[in-house]
């Protein structure tokens, strides 16, 4: 086979616990490599091979892991024929050429009573090209999970022998009554339950003592091995086979379940996650879905930990003290390196697999963003993942579900920052335009009647005139930059509200002793219910709502109109309201006017600053309100605003 | 009163600040002393022994706390606080500390000589004097003796607490009096959690003796200070 593809090409390798597949798989990941060919590493499986040691089903997974960070794609596929599946899964993904290892020499009576993965695929391959390599053996994985393989499960033989002996006690009480078939039903209905509980390997040596059970007890002459008559050797050979065989099934029909059922769980539970991080926002709040999740599924104690600004890891998240009982310092380092190699390390894998924490790194697409460090709750589970090998990679998917959560969260907080950046800096253009234009307007008119003052030989009426426009202009830039002032705090967050609850009408009386001037000529109605609730308000800037409020109402109405000021207590806030009867607001003043610099469409001739009424909306908003302007029945504008009776959290 | 005579310490560092208060100052008959720092403001209203003290917060030199202690240590004579927005913390800690009330940038000239007049009548009924035992303000009477209020000739029941209230406004009517003031005075301690209490007895007080309490005439807050009830007519 020639080792250079062509580009288009899309490659699969077959993946299986032997120790040759690592070679095979870093030979077509370099085909792949050399060819900006696409390629799939598959990891097939059928109820038979559900059977192997745990051991070799992990190297298997520990292969499939191999392949994905040599940048295949992975897959796992189940079902009855493994030659099928591969056929069917590279039809469907347009695969090129298929690649296998060299099978494994097996005992000569398997090769005869069985067919050998390869030797299934190749007569359904039809067009598609199989390679057949024959790797040399990799020395690496052979320890990667150094956990003994699963011992005879006592427990299971011990249940046996308790159906084995609950049927032959049935057998004894039936004998007296019943034929002898029907007592073979008895321990034929014996071994298949005890293949469905506890396995094959009990349910073939129950089929073995039943049959010797039945010749001892039942069988003429009874109490002894011999047989009278010879047709009773057939049922023996009959009665084993046909246990043999029921059992065979039912426990293979029991794993097969098990393994559905395992499945769907893992798929339950990558959807449950999927499902919670969607809805989760912040780093902090991410993990603990994470762990929590984790910690269920996988009945586990989980810890996430999170690299400081110098990469060191700290607890972010989960009980520190659960997951590290002793020697923290030497396990945090092991954190570190599996933080540092971004790689799995601790238990069960080639590094320190005798550390009773297994930590899984966070990847993202440009680093690792942390590590989760599980303890299993029960510690001589020495079986934690192994019973299930796929859960190791489910551990890992959900592991990547996690880190792509995370960093989705971080994009979002950087481009959302940014937009931050561009839409202060269009402020402060904007800002520096207005107010250079705002505050120079009052300082030419103060300078001019000064400058004429100064001059002298001015009749004293016009010397009067004068300093009366000396002192509203200054007024107006006290005022100016008084809001600017609030605003600029405002906009900084620097400004803390100092909330205290107290009565609404405390705020409007000062507001409306501070604006006595400019109300003197206007009725003022104030309607505020005896009953109002009091709420809690940061007074000055409260203050500030209302005078800018009213100091709009006397500027864009006729001297001499109404304005009234009104509230009244709503479920778990206040409504509030100045209103006028002016010319009311255009449709576009309705949207614009609040924000910053904004001024009405009918504002050209009287003169404002822009500045009021957004700040207005951010001291409304930073008590937990909103505020909205509406035109009147009747005519004329109303600003509405609400105020929460409850402090907002801090 | 004759103000002819009358000796005012400025202590203020800003030149058009000074200039603008001895030109309104002289004006009206005080005699004017200047000091540009903190320290030589101490040391003139140690040698020269003024009627009242303006002080300007944000001096160059010490703050202007430190200057309210200083003056405080030996002498009742008024201090009146200058200071620029949003330094109400400042305020309200030098209020405290002993000044008897503020006045912030800009403030006109009537401002101004309300303010003295005020701090000057306080100082003519120093404690030792006797109390005049009836204040009042517009249509607001009360006798202090007798714990006795009308409002337009007609008799207001006051709860113990409001009267306690009301009468530690009347002792400093005129002048700012801050909530912490208040509440030691009336509750025995600054008890800032009681701040509310303190804020719901000044709105039942304003119920039964303003005719409007959402426009007070007689009961007025200054906000984020404390409170100032109308001066003795």
């Amino acid at each position: 086979m020639d080792a250079s593809g062509n580009p288009g090409e899309r490659l699969l390798v077959c993946v299986g616990p032997s120790p040759a597949s690592p070679a095979l798989i870093r030979t077509v990941a370099d085909m792949a490599a050399a060819s900006g060919a696409e390629w799939y590493a598959v990891y097939a499986e059928n109820p038979r091979m559900l059977r192997l040691p745990d051991a070799e089903r992990t190297r298997a997974v520990y292969n499939l892991r191999l392949a994905e960070k040599l940048g295949a794609e992975t897959v796992t596929l189940r079902g009855r024929s493994i030659g099928e599946e591969i056929v069917n899964f590279a039809r469907q993904r347009h695969i090129t050429r298929i690649i296998a290892g060299k099978p494994t020499p097996r005992p000569r009576w398997r090769e005869i009573l069985s067919r050998s993965p390869l030797e299934e695929l190749l007569p359904l391959s039809g067009d598609l090209k199989v390679y057949v390599l024959s790797g040399k053996e990799a020395a690496l994985p052979e320890a990667a999970v150094p956990v003994e393989p699963k011992r005879l499960r006592w427990s299971g033989h011990e249940e046996g022998l308790l159906y084995l002996i609950l049927a032959t006690a049935i057998c004894f009480l039936m004998y007296p009554y019943f034929d002898l078939p029907n007592l073979i039903m008895v321990f034929l209905l014996e071994v298949m339950v005890t293949a469905v509980q506890c396995g094959r390997g009990p349910a073939i040596l129950n089929s073995l003592l039943s049959v010797l059970i039945f010749d001892f007890c039942f069988v003429p002459p009874r109490w002894s091995f011999t047989v009278e008559e010879a047709k009773y050797l057939v049922t023996f050979v009959v009665m084993f086979l046909v246990a043999g065989v029921i059992g065979h099934l039912a426990a293979l029909i029991k794993r097969q379940a098990e393994a559905a059922r395992l499945h769907e769980r893992q798929t339950a539970a990558m959807y449950a996650l999927s499902r919670q991080l969607a809805g989760t926002r912040g780093a902090v709040e991410i993990l603990q879905v994470a762990v929590e999740q984790i910690s269920q599924i996988f009945e586990c104690q989980a810890v996430a930990l999170l690299p400081d600004d110098k990469g060191r890891l700290h607890p972010a998240v989960g009980v520190l003290s659960a997951v590290f009982q002793k020697d923290m310092v030497k396990e945090l380092g092991l954190a570190q390196w599996a933080y540092e190699a971004g790689r799995m390390a601790g238990w069960g894998t080639p590094n320190h697999p005798d550390s009773p924490i297994l930590y899984v790194p966070l990847p993202a697409t440009a680093a690792i963003l942390g590590i989760l460090a599980l303890r299993p709750k029960d510690p001589e589970a020495e079986n934690w993942l192994l019973p299930e090998q796929l859960r190791l990679r489910l551990l890992e998917s959900l592991a990547k579900q996690v880190a792509l959560a995370l960093a989705v969260e971080g994009l979002q907080k950087a481009a959302l920052s940014a937009q931050v950046a561009a839409e202060s800096e269009r402020l402060r253009t904007s800002l520096l335009s207005s107010v250079t234009h705002d505050l120079q307007t009052p300082l030419a008119a103060i300078v001019g009647s000064a400058s004429s003052l100064l001059q002298g030989q001015l009749a004293a009426p016009v010397a009067r005139e004068m300093l009366t426009n000396i002192y509203d202009e200054a007024e107006r830039l006290s005022r100016l930059i008084n809001n600017l002032l609030n605003m600029a705090k405002l906009e900084s967050g620097s400004l803390k509200l100092h909330e205290e609850l107290q009565p609404l009408e405390e705020v409007v009386g000062a507001a409306l002793n501070r604006l006595e001037k400019q109300l003197s000529a206007r009725p003022v109605e104030v309607s505020l219910p005896p009953d109002l609730p009091m709420v809690p308000l940061d007074g000055a800037l409260a203050e500030q709502i209302f005078i800018n409020l009213l100091e709009n109402a006397c500027r864009y109405t006729p001297p001499g109109s109404p304005i009234l000021i009104a509230a009244r207590a709503q479920e778990d806030h206040l409504e509030v309201e100045v209103a006028d009867r002016g010319p009311g607001f255009s449709p576009e003043d309705l949207a614009k006017i609040f924000e910053m610099y904004y001024r009405g469409t009918r504002a050209q001739e009287a003169r404002g600053y822009g500045l009021g009424l957004a700040i207005c909306r951010a001291v409304v908003e930073a008590h937990g309100g909103r505020i909205w302007a509406e035109n009147r029945e009747g005519g004329g504008a109303a600003m509405r605003f609400t105020l929460p009776l409850t402090a907002p959290e801090k | 009163m004759s103000r002819t005579g009358w000796v005012v310490l400025v202590i203020e560092d800003e030149v058009p600040i000074r200039r603008f208060l001895k030109a309104a100052l002289e004006g009206q008959g005080f005699k004017l002393l200047e000091a540009r720092t903190g320290t030589q403001g101490l040391s003139l209203a140690a040698s020269h022994n003024p009627d009242i003290i303006l002080l300007d917060l944000g001096l160059p030199d010490v703050d202007g706390l430190e200057v309210i202690k200083g003056v405080r240590a030996w002498t009742r004579t008024p201090i009146i606080i200058i200071s620029a927005r949003g330094q109400d913390a400042d305020k309200i800690a030098g209020l405290d500390a002993g000044a008897d009330d503020y006045l912030t940038k800009p403030f006109s000239v009537e401002e101004l000589a309300a303010r003295m007049r005020v701090a000057i009548r306080h100082l003519s009924q120093s404690p030792l004097a006797k109390e005049e035992p009836v204040f009042q303000t517009g249509e607001l009477k009360v006798d202090l003796a007798r714990r006795l209020v009308w409002v337009a000739g007609e008799e207001v029941h006051l709860t113990p607490i409001e009267f306690k209230l009301l009468a530690a406004l009347v002792r400093h009517s005129g002048k700012v009096v801050t909530q912490g003031q208040l509440l030691r005075q009336v509750w025995g301690q600054a008890a800032e959690e009681q701040a509310h209490y303190l804020r719901n007895y000044i709105h039942m007080l304003r119920h039964k003796l303003e005719a409007d309490p959402a426009r007070p005439v007689y009961l007025r807050t200054d906000p984020g200070v404390g409170y100032r009830l109308k001066c003795r007519d």
